[in-house]
């Protein structure tokens, strides 16, 4: 399984709409990590390796509750992150 | 001694990470280590070596190899305990003769190791008593104020078998676990007092 930086990029782009759960992107950033522990994963473009791993982490640990009803992460911080990492859908 | 240590001693005349009881006990820890290549990638010193080798067999000095690995990853990967970490996991699949099936075993988990302290480690990692190993990602801050300071994602490994399992601890701010949530089946948050006492879960 390849993933590619535009399904991160689109991924994101869900979640800042809201189109799909936190607890559903969760879900596919877990998968993502079972993928690459199985040694079956592959970034594309490679060089993206590093910054598509760390989306990965972040996607995993948006969906987190610090405490009961409480997220580690706001709606803002998902809009910085991907502001900062350059995560925008292209127009 | 060990094959590896004599094919490797015959390769580049002194490595410096062996998988061989002998021989660890012989070189001071310190001499054991990684070097982090400019690509991220963690590399032990023998392969750093066998690499560079291969493709400039010529001029190559030890000198030469530790100036290439300007980032000393040393202080988080090679510190005495963890060098010894990775003998154990050399150890778990050798018990007592050195065939290449056990040796072939003994690297394919060190590769494991390394690959998993780079993508799951940042935050260091730790050996236990019964011979796993956790995996500490960075702790993410939390941007709401409140008692808790982030959380973070733990992977544990067993060499012996395989086996993984991975959960998410939220800490305090002196650093305290006071939640675990392990990441499958929807299980619940298990909650801890600032004592670590167990209080519930949610």
């Amino acid at each position: 399984m390849v993933i590619k930086s535009s399904d991160i990029k689109k991924l994101f782009f869900l979640l800042s709409k809201k189109e799909i759960s936190r607890e559903d992107a969760q879900e596919k950033a877990i998968l993502l990590r079972d993928t690459y522990d199985n040694g079956n994963l592959g970034f594309y473009p490679k060089e993206f390796e590093n910054k598509i791993w760390d989306a990965i982490q972040f996607i995993e640990l948006f969906a987190e509750m610090v405490e009961e009803n409480t997220y580690l992460y706001s709606e803002n911080d998902l809009i910085i992150y991907i502001k900062e990492n350059g995560w925008e859908l292209d127009a | 001694m060990c094959k590896m240590h004599t094919v490797h001693r015959s390769m580049f005349k002194e490595c410096k990470i062996i998988n061989c009881e002998t021989y660890q006990n012989s070189v001071p820890s310190n001499y054991r280590s990684f070097s982090l290549r400019k690509s991220g990638k963690l590399v032990p010193y023998c392969e750093l070596k066998r690499g560079v080798l291969g493709s400039n067999p010529s001029g190559i000095t030890e000198e030469g190899l530790a100036a290439e690995a300007p980032m000393a990853v040393i202080g988080k990967v090679a510190a005495v305990a963890k060098a010894g970490t990775i003998a154990k996991i050399a150890k778990t699949t050798t018990v007592t003769s050195e065939t290449g099936a056990k040796l072939s075993s003994n690297g394919a988990n060190l590769s494991k190791h390394l690959k998993q302290v780079e993508k799951h480690g940042q935050g260091g990692f730790k050996e236990l008593q019964n011979g796993r190993i956790r995996y500490y990602g960075n702790v993410k801050t939390a941007t709401k104020a409140g008692e808790m300071k982030g959380a973070r994602v733990v992977k544990e490994w067993n060499p012996a078998n395989g086996n993984t399992r991975t959960w998410y601890e939220t800490l305090d701010h002196s650093n305290t676990i006071r939640q675990v949530h392990p990441k499958y089946n929807n299980l619940p948050h298990f909650k801890f007092d600032a004592s670590g006492k167990y209080t519930g879960k949610w």
